[in-house]
């Protein structure tokens, strides 16, 4: 463990304290209040073949969102030329080779699928160990005190309820997909998962208790030693653990994909925003204008659902609707360079992000 | 301070616009559809109870009314094909279950019912298509595994029956003529002891099973034979 001496301390908060409560640390529960409308009326959850969004109106919806917020990584990948340089390589020439390998090859594009739910699991912790690493920064604490326990803690938190709950079956689905490929082995994984769903239930239990333990008093040790406590980290990781365990754990109400995707989606697009936004401004040139920023930001959110809409069909260009391969290999290119470039392109501790 | 915020939100509007156009069109789709689904379940309903007093024909005429105004209905089309065919008319229960699968292809009540009717037209091979169909359409689909089962069954194939019936059990584990009739299956393929147990089960869910006790009496008889 590197030495955890305390810096002097910045403002705790990324933007404001409101903007932070709302869009970051509170943002699992702003999740769950916007599933209500869902839970209460029937008619936002009817299922019926003549819209244009597949399913229903809250399958359409959470569909614009999540992958309105995959898209919007480019916006920091291959729009700012600083991040841009570093990698030049797996910017410009993985995406191309990526789509041909999913556009022609069905098992590519069966196996990729299947890789991109787990790497969801796996990204969307990181999403939030990063938000709790930039906190811990702020609060003047030495980039590498307690790293690797928040990225065990986080992973805990959002994989254990998923692989120990009742969300299982729900992320074991894409492996059926293998049918198409006559693949009995990968085919036949969900039903050996759901048969031993008790022992993963047990051994999620059996890891996640002892190392919650073990995380609390090694926080507490290294407080004694001059560690600050980041309020906003620890209300992060509070909720995320909540909020996390009742829906992937319990998912009594159906809840558990939209909550969980919608706050992360959230998260998102602020800290997109927050870091990308004026360096977006000056580089477009509309930081001459007069609130220039402002429209970029209608800019930047309009580009993300719009791409996200495009996904659903409910385009109102049927002419650049793709066809049904060409779609899923959009999508899946597009998520697995999200889960890809998330991991590198915005690191604390090489300065990308402070 | 206060008209950048108002600018900030009028941008966040503004960029949310294009969503908030499609989710306005989306809602008003779903909300239309939800009414006239509402409304059916009533019709439903009700043409169900006349059904159930034997006034069929006013039930019947119930249905072909409401499929005068939405046409596109497909569970009421499919309400109606399988009406049709516990009235006997095979040609308008075909009719009608075949405009279903026209219109929607993934429709898993119209595809089982169909299969009863090439069933009782003796088209076996589409019987078992239909009810594949449903199966692979949805795989916990009990009708579709016993009506499959039982066409196995009445054919000869004694590990397809067991293979379906065994299905239907484990989604309906409650079933007691499912029960039986795997019993059956399983009696014809020579597993005995499993046989005796699936009937003795299906006794115990309804002492009166007839296809149970004539096969479990008939087991009876066999065992105490010299």
């Amino acid at each position: 463990m590197a030495a955890t001496t305390a810096q002097p301390a910045r403002s705790g908060y990324i933007a404001s304290p409101a903007s932070d409560w709302f869009f970051l640390i509170a943002a699992p529960l702003v999740a769950a209040v916007a599933f209500l409308p869902f839970a209460v009326f029937p008619v936002l959850t009817f299922q019926t073949q003549d819209l244009r969004f597949r399913g229903s109106f809250m399958e359409g919806f959470i569909q614009v969102v999540i992958y309105a917020h995959l898209f919007i990584v480019f916006f920091r990948s291959h729009a700012n030329p600083a991040i841009f340089r570093t990698h030049p390589f797996r910017f410009a020439v993985v995406p191309v080779a990526l789509f041909a390998a999913v556009y022609t090859s069905t098992w590519a594009l069966i196996a990729i699928g299947v890789l991109g739910v787990w790497w969801d699991v796996y990204h969307s912790a990181l999403q939030t160990f990063g938000i709790g690493r930039i906190y811990d920064l702020r609060a003047g604490n030495d980039l590498e005190a307690g790293r690797r326990l928040d990225q065990l803690m986080n992973l805990l938190l959002y994989a254990g309820p998923i692989l120990g709950g009742a969300s299982l079956a729900l992320h074991m689905q894409a492996f059926s997909n293998f049918a198409e490929v006559g693949s009995a082995f990968f085919t036949s994984i969900p039903a050996r998962a759901e048969a031993h769903s008790r022992w993963l239930t047990l051994a999620v239990l059996a890891i996640g208790i002892p190392f919650s333990i073990y995380y609390v008093w090694r926080y507490w040790r290294m407080q004694r030693r001059g560690y600050r406590v980041s309020l906003q980290k620890a209300a992060l990781y509070g909720i995320v653990a909540v909020v996390s365990i009742v829906c992937w754990g319990f998912n009594s109400f159906g809840e558990a994909f939209f909550v969980m995707n919608f706050f992360h989606a959230v998260q998102y697009f602020f800290i997109v925003w927050h870091i990308e936004g004026s360096g977006l401004t000056q580089r477009t040139g509309f930081a001459r204008l007069p609130n220039g920023r402002y429209l970029v930001l209608a800019i930047f959110l309009t580009v993300g659902l719009g791409y996200g809409i495009w996904t659903t069909g409910a385009w109102p260009w049927p002419a650049l609707q793709p066809s049904r391969r060409g779609l899923a290999a959009t999508l899946l290119t597009v998520s697995i360079l999200h889960f890809w470039y998330d991991g590198f392109i915005w690191s604390v501790r090489k300065g990308q992000v402070r | 301070m206060a008209p950048r915020r108002w600018l900030a939100t009028l941008a966040v509007l503004a960029g949310l616009s294009p969503f908030l156009a499609v989710l306005a069109r989306e809602f008003e789709i779903s909300q239309r559809e939800w009414r006239a689904a509402q409304q059916d379940v009533a019709i439903a309903q009700r043409a169900r109870e006349l059904f159930q007093q034997g006034a069929r024909a006013e039930a019947i005429a119930t249905l072909e009314a409401r499929l005068r105004e939405d046409p596109d209905d497909a569970d009421l089309r499919s309400l109606l094909g399988a009406w049709r065919l516990r009235e006997n008319d095979l040609a308008g229960a075909r009719r009608e279950l075949e405009q279903v699968l026209a219109r929607h292809p993934s429709h898993v009540g119209a595809y089982n019912n169909l299969g009863l009717v090439a069933d009782r037209e003796d088209h076996a091979d589409e019987a078992r298509h239909c009810w594949e169909e449903a199966i692979r359409l949805a795989p916990g689909h009990t009708k579709a595994h016993e009506n499959l089962g039982n066409l196995e069954l009445r054919e000869g194939h004694w590990a397809a029956a067991v293979a379906q019936l065994q299905s239907a059990a484990q989604v309906d584990p409650a079933s007691a003529e499912v029960r039986a009739r795997l019993g059956v299956a399983l009696l014809r393929s020579g597993n005995v002891a499993a046989a005796r147990s699936e009937l003795t089960r299906a006794l115990e869910l309804d002492p009166d099973q007839p296809i149970a006790r004539r096969n479990l009496a008939e087991l009876e008889t066999r065992a105490a034979t010299p």
